[in-house]
């Protein structure tokens, strides 16, 4: 049996490192009502690293026929992106939005589309608010998870959402400054398959989503319900599964990879549109 | 009522043929009856074939003075019928090529014995076999059949002509067996001792078979040494087996085998020696037992009683202060059958069974609550069938038949099962005209849950355009309402199982085929050589589009993507034989292409699996009667591997993680670099009941990968192909 143990392994010769053109790397999740924010960096050859990225860009956001272009920023953790503040344009509530550069001598193009929104009725959430031991701080903490949440809209047939439970969380820095959070304690994204007005989710891994909250200061939460599209949706499943793959050929099995889907022309990773309905709700 | 004379008037002449004669072919070693042994009467005219149950029937215009009766495995057997009545059962008893090595006459075999894509292996073949682990593996011989593809090296799933493995039908006593596999797929389930006969189909499927797409494999087993109580089994270096046969009334015989792993003591003992706190090795044991009875009610009427149970169970706890993998699997099938065969007259053959096949997996993995997989894979089938054989004449003989299957498919413990009705009912008209041998008939396919039905035509045509030379061409259409929802691409146990639905259509192929075989039978050797071509269309298989391990019966439909595919070849076969050698190699070529619209942006793309060539060979050589030596021999096209391309980072945003993605191009783009492997047995007989064997997989020691993998550790980034190289394995087989 042994012998079935004492595998050998060879290096395979192949082109791995020549392979692949550089691409853009988009990645923009607008909210209706926001600021527009659109992250860029540059994808790698597999053999090598992923560098800090300063580009050379023109980027331009197109509504209605008008373009707008986007000015360039770094955030303080060194990363690149574009942005137009609110004062000069918001996201709309409806239509369709257009991304457009050029990187490596392409034409990169995007396409978001603007959910509708989906108003929230009612909602009740099943809460599980207790004290617990954390490894970590090795102290007695209050928790917050949810086991379940009853949710009444007006659902669509064939929508996307994604619902987001979120509680105010407390920091204290340095022994004496304290500050609050919205920490999300909950998120779920569903594709809703028929014209409905009530959806029930049933949290079957609370215990990992337990949230740190102050429960003795802070007694809101709030929920929030995201019409997203269908990219945005099938974006999620992909990065999910390929996070899950553990390896770069798939499986040791021969399982197939997960391909990760992309509405940027010319680049990898999203563009899309978020609309959403916010509800707030005070802890039991 | 001209049209019902005229039928009866046909019937009645059919019938005013003046020299019949019927009977069962038999081993003469144990009495066993054989199938598909070829009949010719007085020497050259084809009289047609034995049935599943060795019965035959045949007529012939002429006084019938001799029947000449050949099949693989087996010599040659003439038997002078000059004056039989023609109201005797005949019992025709061949003797096996394989018990005297010396005086083997070999004679051409496989060349017009078969109709083309079709293939019977001998178990004393697959006992020659060079080896892994120490067990003859039926799965792995049928691997060197043309067409037939593997996920892994190793494995025992198996691709058959460019179709996905879940569209084999496996058939065991005429009941289906829905996983083959023992210890995750490197052995199969079946013991090869308990085995009598082995045919593997791929097209010219007649209709009583049908409910997968690809192929079909029909395993019999033993019935049991009529003449003298026989044991048999071996000693491997991770299991044993033993098989006792032998006549246990004067009208009943019986078979009883039995096969278990010793891991699992070796493995308790050494975790028992080890320190509290260090990892543990995992536990692992399989077992299967076969058991049959045959009772002769009379002359005329057999009953039949056979079981299978298979079982594998492993377990791995590794639960420290720093880690808490705790991970259970258990699967197994059981099938039992009753059968009751009946000769109601000379032309009037009949079937009758009722039987039960469940497989069932517990599958529960909990690796650092990362990795976490509960699943519970179930399906239970319960199975009528009555199959009706009439010979109306010499050339025209008919199967027909009605078998209702009543699945209940579980997936998951929380969900009940699902209870999914399938009716079929079949006809098979063989006709013989001049040097034309037709097969025509059709499957109907009744599924009432969901209002479904269909016809599958199927139409098998032989032309001998000379003593040498025939040709053949066939149309296969095949319905598959069962499916598996595989989570990777080994025949897992953890695989669902699920029914067709409105949504999720019964899987349909069309196959045409067409073929040209060639003996050259000389005196000092026999060639027989055969091309055959296929192509093949398959709609609404699905795939997993994201590896989602924890799905739902409710939330299927949400991660499967239904899709086409087809699949077009060529297949050399060249079975060459000079006194005790013997050569069997062939050569594939596949073309196999797939389309869903969420893989590979809805651009098609190749099968995991595909690999465009694909040489086998199989050759045996007895050098003395004590010592043998057997060879197989691969040489085929690289496996794909999906090279990432480029890698990109994500900040992440409400639920998307951030970190690093890649890209991987067109998939399934890119094939490794061709493998040859060459294994090597030698069994040496020590005693007229004990033989000792060694075999050695991989003997040359080349890179012949069970899989890829990205090695990222350090600055050493690349891709590595992980191979055995030079496993030697032994045993000992017994007989007494």
């Amino acid at each position: 049996m042994c012998f079935l143990f004492l595998s050998c392994e060879s290096t395979i010769e192949s082109d791995i490192g020549t392979a692949g053109e550089k691409k853009l790397v988009i990645e923009s999740y607008l909210q209706t009502g926001d600021s527009v924010l659109v992250k860029v960096s540059s994808s790698a050859k597999i053999t090598e690293e992923i560098l800090s990225f300063t580009p050379n860009l023109d980027v331009y956001i197109t509504h209605n026929e008008n373009k707008h272009k986007l000015n360039y920023a770094v955030d303080r953790y060194g990363a690149s992106h574009y942005y137009l503040p609110s004062s000069q344009f918001t996201v709309p509530n409806t239509g369709d939005m257009y991304l457009e550069t050029y990187f490596n001598g392409k034409h990169v193009t995007s396409k978001a589309t603007v959910p509708e929104k989906i108003k929230i009725k009612s909602y009740d959430v099943n809460l599980d608010v207790s004290q617990y031991f954390d490894d970590i701080f090795w102290e007695y903490r209050s928790g917050i998870s949810v086991s379940s949440i009853r949710l009444s809209a007006d659902f669509k047939n064939n929508s996307f959402v994604l619902v987001e439970l979120k509680a105010r969380k407390k920091y204290i820095l340095q022994g004496t400054v304290t500050y609050y959070e919205w920490a999300t304690v909950f998120r779920e994204y569903l594709k809703i398959k028929e014209n409905r007005e009530t959806i029930i989710i049933n949290n079957t891994t609370k215990s990992e989503k337990r949230v740190l909250v102050d429960t003795t200061n802070v007694k809101s939460y709030k929920l929030f319900l995201y019409a997203i599209e269908n990219v945005h949706y099938e974006f999620y499943r992909a990065t999910s599964s390929q996070k899950n793959d553990g390896d770069l050929l798939g499986s040791i099995f021969g399982n197939n990879v997960t391909e990760i889907q992309t509405n940027i022309n010319n680049g990898y990773g999203i563009f899309t549109v978020m609309n959403v309905d916010t509800l707030r709700k005070e802890l039991p | 009522m001209k049209k019902y004379l005229l039928i009866f008037s046909f019937i009645s002449f059919a019938h005013s043929q003046h020299s019949s004669l019927r009977g069962y072919v038999t081993d003469s070693l144990n009495s066993e009856h054989i199938s598909d042994v070829v009949i010719q009467i007085n020497k050259n005219i084809l009289g047609g074939y034995s049935n599943s149950y060795g019965y035959f029937f045949v007529e012939s215009d002429t006084p019938i003075v001799s029947l000449l009766f050949r099949r693989i495995g087996y010599k040659w057997k003439t038997v002078n019928v000059a004056n039989i009545n023609k109201d005797t059962l005949l019992k025709i008893a061949l003797n096996p090529e394989i018990d005297e090595l010396d005086s083997v006459v070999i004679e051409g075999k496989y060349y017009s014995d078969l109709k083309s894509g079709r293939n019977i292996i001998s178990i004393a073949d697959i006992k020659q076999m060079p080896v892994v682990g120490g067990e003859a593996d039926l799965v792995k011989s049928i691997q060197l059949f043309p067409s037939v593809l593997t996920s892994t090296e190793g494995g025992t799933s198996f691709h058959v002509r460019g179709g996905d493995f879940d569209q084999n039908l496996i058939l065991l006593d005429g009941i289906p067996v829905y996983n083959i596999n023992h210890f995750f797929g490197l052995l199969s389930a079946f013991n090869i001792d308990a085995l009598k006969d082995i045919k593997f189909i791929r097209s010219g499927f007649e209709p009583k078979y049908g409910g997968k797409l690809s192929s079909v494999l029909v395993l019999t087993m033993k019935e049991g040494n009529q003449n003298k109580f026989e044991y048999m089994g071996g000693i491997s270096l991770i299991s044993s087996r033993v098989l006792i046969e032998g006549p246990v009334l004067s009208n009943t015989t019986m078979m009883f085998s039995a096969r278990r792993t010793y891991l699992d003591p070796v493995i308790n003992y050494i975790n028992n020696k080890l320190p509290p706190q260090s990892d543990k090795l995992p536990e692992y044991y399989y077992y299967d037992i076969n058991a049959k009875i045959k009772t002769e009610l009379s002359d005329v009427s057999k009953l039949y009683l056979s079981s299978y149970l298979g079982k594998d169970k492993f377990s791995l706890s590794d639960v420290t202060s720093s880690t808490n993998n705790q991970t259970n699997m258990i699967w197994g099938n059981q099938t039992h059958l009753m059968r009751w065969n009946y000769v109601w007259s000379e032309r009037l053959f009949s079937n009758i069974s009722i039987g039960y096949t469940h497989f069932g997996a517990d599958i529960d993995v909990n690796i650092m609550k990362f990795a976490t997989q509960q699943r519970k894979p179930d399906i239970t089938d319960y199975i009528g069938n009555i199959n009706i054989d009439y010979y109306f004449s010499n050339n025209f003989f008919v199967n027909v038949g009605y078998q209702s299957t009543q699945h209940y498919i579980g997936i998951s413990k929380r969900e009940q099962n699902l209870v999914f009705g399938e009716q079929n009912i079949f006809a098979d008209v063989e006709t013989s005209m001049d040097e034309f041998q037709i097969n025509a008939g059709a499957r109907f396919v009744l599924l009432p849950s969901i209002n479904y039905y269909t016809f599958n035509p199927r139409l098998n045509i032989n032309y001998q355009l000379s003593e040498a030379l025939k040709l053949n061409a066939s149309i296969d259409y095949m319905t598959q309402p069962i499916h598996l929802l595989s989570f990777n691409n080994i025949l897992n146990p953890g695989d669902l199982f699920l029914p067709s639905s409105k949504i999720l259509k019964p899987q349909e192929s069309l196959q045409y085929s067409a073929g040209i075989a060639y003996l050259l039978d000389l005196e000092e050797y026999t060639i027989s050589t055969s091309v055959n071509a296929y192509f093949k269309t398959m709609k609404n298989s699905f795939t997993l589009i994201y590896n989602n391990s924890n799905i739902t019966m409710e939330s299927i439909t949400d991660n499967i993507s239904i899709g086409s595919g087809t699949a077009q070849g060529v297949e050399l076969e060249m079975d060459f034989q000079m006194k005790k050698f013997k050569i069997l190699a062939n050569y594939s070529y596949l073309n196999s292409w797939r389309t869903n619209s969420q893989k590979n942006r809805g651009e098609k793309f190749h099968p995991i699996f595909d690999r465009t060539h694909y040489l086998n060979m199989f050759a045996q050589y007895p050098l003395s009667q004590s010592l043998f030596f057997a060879v197989t021999f691969k040489i085929a096209s690289g496996m794909i591997i999906n090279y990432a391309v480029q890698k990109y980072e994500l900040n992440g945003y409400g639920g998307i993680r951030g970190g690093t993605y890649f890209d991987y191009g067109q998939l399934n783009e890119i094939k490794a670099d061709a493998n040859m492997k060459l294994d090597v047995s030698m069994t040496y007989k020590l005693s007229d009941h004990w033989e000792f064997f060694v075999s050695i997989y991989n003997v040359l020691g080349n890179a012949y990968p069970l899989f890829y993998r990205y090695d990222d550790f350090g600055n050493n980034k690349n891709y590595t192909a992980t191979s055995i190289k030079m496993l030697p394995t032994f045993g000992f087989n017994f007989k007494y």
